[in-house]
């Protein structure tokens, strides 16, 4: 009789450390989804929003590529032409 | 120096050193540019696409500007901007678009390219040329343009006409002309036209980009530190 109460009583332990383990995974499963749709969805961002750019490496690499610098230097011959507001 | 002076995109243009068939080519070069480029035509590929209600397939020539016009506008961090524009290849969808930030600078270069020999093209004082030239300067003085292009960008002729796009109104910078020296004529245009824009930080812009500056204000005269280092 002794040992079919033990019996019991250790299935009895094991099915709720069972419910114990299942219970943590589902609530862990359940925040770690919440977090994700939070990240994904754009209707959980908590950051504010901001206006698209282009990468910096790509607006220096443009910005090297057409602004260069010219070479000017002091006159040596009455001007040829005019530079001004046209 | 022979010299060939005509009128085309609205302003006096000048070449310098063409033979009169390079003239006549480089004459021919600003009226196409005009003839696509123009707001002011019914006919230009220009208001062609500002008047469609949807894409349209412009030709290569007008997708290459464009292209250079959206350069300048990553360059300069959107300052000089051809405005609100969609483009897919040479599909393109605009309202309002404006390519004057770089067609004609663009066009002197262009046309410089036709030239044989040593030379120089002016389009209305935005200047390229192909071998060292002595430049006449806003306000007086001159100064060697050893390589590259000149231009000059401000408001003193036709009143505060730079729009700045960050608040849409005319700009409120004291300069009334900048002129700078860029590797090519469409350079220098677009960054006078930058440097213009940031007002008393333009002289800095440039120094940032190794690009030499000459800002007027009224009668006062300020060079940034790369003009001054190399005149």
């Amino acid at each position: 009789m002794a040992s079919s109460e033990s019996r019991h009583a250790a299935a009895w332990r094991r099915a709720h450390a069972a419910k114990v383990v299942l219970g943590a995974v589902a609530a862990a499963t359940f925040i770690g989804g919440i977090d994700l749709v939070r990240a994904h969805r754009a209707s959980h961002h908590r950051a504010a929003p901001k206006a698209l750019q282009a990468p910096a490496s790509f607006t220096a690499a443009v910005r090297h590529d057409l602004l260069q610098a010219g070479v000017v230097a002091p006159p040596q011959a009455p001007p040829q032409a005019v530079t001004a507001l046209s | 120096m022979t010299t060939h002076r005509f009128r085309s995109m609205g302003c006096d243009l000048v070449v310098g050193g063409a033979t009169d068939a390079e003239a006549a080519a480089v004459e021919a070069l600003f009226h196409e540019r005009d003839r696509m480029f123009s707001p002011f035509r019914a006919d230009s590929e220009l208001t062609a696409v500002n008047e469609a209600d949807g894409p349209v397939l412009v030709s290569q020539l007008f997708a290459d500007t464009l292209h250079v016009a959206l350069e300048a506008e990553t360059a300069t961090g959107g300052l000089v901007t051809p405005g609100d524009v969609q483009v897919t290849g040479r599909l393109v969808r605009a309202r309002g678009l404006d390519l004057n930030g770089v067609v004609k600078s663009l066009a002197a270069d262009d046309a410089l390219t036709l030239l044989s020999g040593d030379g120089f093209v002016s389009a209305g004082g935005d200047i390229a040329s192909k071998a060292p030239l002595d430049v006449a300067l806003p306000g007086g003085g001159a100064v060697r343009l050893v390589r590259g292009g000149i231009a000059t960008s401000g408001t003193a002729k036709r009143g505060a006409h730079i729009v700045d796009p960050r608040t849409r109104r005319a700009s409120t910078a004291r300069w009334t002309h900048v002129t700078v020296s860029g590797a090519t004529c469409v350079a220098a245009d677009v960054a006078a036209k930058a440097a213009f824009l940031h007002g008393d930080d333009g002289p800095d812009w440039l120094d940032e980009l190794g690009i030499a500056g000459r800002f007027l204000a009224n009668r006062d005269v300020v060079v940034n530190r790369t003009w001054a280092a190399c005149t």
